[in-house]
């Protein structure tokens, strides 16, 4: 009895907790604007694309063939890789969530249903939410030296998503508006 | 739980006489008829304020539920709790009850989208799988209910109250879910939406809790569910303040602008006013 006394106390203050917090976002956001058109203009994955080839391994095995690159040098630079990586994969994700944020805009201002957006959507954040979570897992095995990491179908995701993106916004738009 | 269930219940399984150290209040004052008074003023006052309002055509099934819910009390008020007759309302009442709380709620997310055309299908997208996964939780996390204390009950009272602790529980899940899925979009709510939601949560909560507690035979401490009841009256009285002609009112609170920033502002909107225009071209 003790037990299911303490799973409806547990659960109770669970469900309060969630509701006050999710109450209050819903009550106090949408009080700025997420995304300039500016910003779209400028979106590309160039930015991302030393971030492909980052943890591909291809320097670590050139530098290995090197004489006096020792083991312990090797764990440093793929520390320092492993560091660098992440600050792209924030800088992805935080582009990504703007994307979204801009379709979800383009969607509540709609006069008609877009049931269209809503699949690309849905679907594509479901990728880049398990894609992110495999790319993490790999970065810890790289940092071993265990595996390298593939970001290749994550940028995709991203880019798919920008140039959905991009088909809304009319190609005439003037630049810094 | 339903008014008329919460006074078979808390009457009759929970004799206030025996509170541990509430007993000389209680004694001279009856807490539960208090907040039964309390519910049906509350529910009455609320639909009078909606009616004056002109709210009761937005909220229709939240207006004939409150006038459905007057009398329900009422009943518990002045019947025999313990008679064939008040148990007889009682049953035919609860399915009626039931369905009012699920339109309840269909109604508010409704009431929330109506303004969002464009996610209609993503809407309706998210209510089937909320539903799915809230009325699973509820079946699968109430299994194995106690029914030794429910043998002077009818079969059918029984799976009355099984069902209609699922059904609370069910409610409050969905509702959660929903909020979470709107706290994802830029979507701003109304006062009265946002009271509403708050509100019903609270009272599915609480019936939900007391119902599930009492299947269970769970007693923490006694007065708990006299306290249980006071929540739910009280939420009659906070949908009577609470919900106002004023309330249906958006308010947008822009971020303050510093000098030069709305020449900057102007022009973002003017941009994205011409992206809006193409994607509800297309």
């Amino acid at each position: 009895m003790n037990y299911l006394i303490a799973i409806s106390i547990v659960t109770s203050v669970a469900l309060i907790l969630a509701l006050v917090v999710l109450i209050r976002k819903v009550a106090f956001n949408g009080s700025s604007l997420p995304v300039t058109a500016e910003w779209i203009d400028e979106l590309s994955i160039e930015r991302y694309r030393p971030m492909m080839r980052l943890l591909d391994g291809n320097d670590l095995q050139f530098l290995k063939s090197q004489p006096g690159f020792t083991h312990k040098m090797a764990t440093n630079l793929r520390i320092q890789r492993c560091q660098i990586f992440r600050g792209y994969l924030r800088c992805l994700n935080a582009d990504f969530q703007k994307v979204c944020a801009a379709i979800k805009i383009l969607m509540l201002q709609s006069l008609q249903d877009r049931p269209d957006l809503a699949g690309v959507l849905i679907h594509n954040q479901v990728m880049f939410a398990l894609g992110m979570q495999s790319v993490q897992i790999r970065l810890l095995l790289f940092r071993w030296g265990i595996c390298g990491v593939d970001v290749s179908s994550l940028v995709k995701t991203f880019d798919l998503m920008r140039l959905e993106l991009r088909s809304l916004v009319p190609a005439d738009m003037p630049a810094g508006a | 739980m339903s008014d008329a269930a919460s006074a078979l219940f808390f009457h009759s399984v929970f004799p206030v006489a025996v509170l541990v150290g509430w007993g000389t209040v209680f004694h001279y004052f009856d807490f539960t008829q208090f907040f039964q008074v309390i519910s049906a003023l509350g529910s009455a006052l609320t639909a009078y304020k909606l009616y004056h309002a002109g709210l009761h055509r937005r909220y229709r099934f939240f207006f004939a539920y409150l006038i459905f819910r007057v009398p329900c009390i009422s009943c518990a008020l002045f019947m025999d709790q313990r008679g064939k007759t008040y148990l007889w309302l009682f049953t035919k009442s609860e399915p009626i009850v039931m369905l009012f709380y699920v339109l309840i709620v269909l109604e508010l997310y409704r009431l929330v989208l109506e303004r969002y055309k464009g996610l209609y299908t993503l809407g309706r997208w998210v209510m089937g799988a909320a539903m799915a996964i809230a009325v699973g939780i509820s079946i699968i996390s109430l299994r194995g209910v106690a029914t030794a204390q429910l043998q002077r009950f009818s079969g059918w009272v029984v799976f009355e109250l099984k069902a209609e602790a699922r059904l609370d529980l069910a409610l409050v899940l969905f509702i959660l879910l929903i909020i979470w899925f709107l706290s994802r979009y830029p979507i701003r709510l109304n006062r009265n939406v946002v009271v509403h939601t708050i509100v019903y949560s609270v009272f599915f909560f609480a019936n939900s809790l007391g119902l599930v507690f009492w299947l269970f035979k769970i007693r923490i401490f006694e007065p708990f569910n006299t306290i249980l009841m006071g929540i739910a009256s009280a939420c009659a009285v906070a949908w009577w303040i609470g919900l106002t002609r004023k309330g249906e009112e958006v308010q947008v609170h822009l971020p303050s602008l510093g000098p030069g920033a709305e020449q900057r502002a102007l022009q973002q909107l003017a941009a994205l006013n011409a992206t809006l225009l193409k994607a509800s071209q297309k």
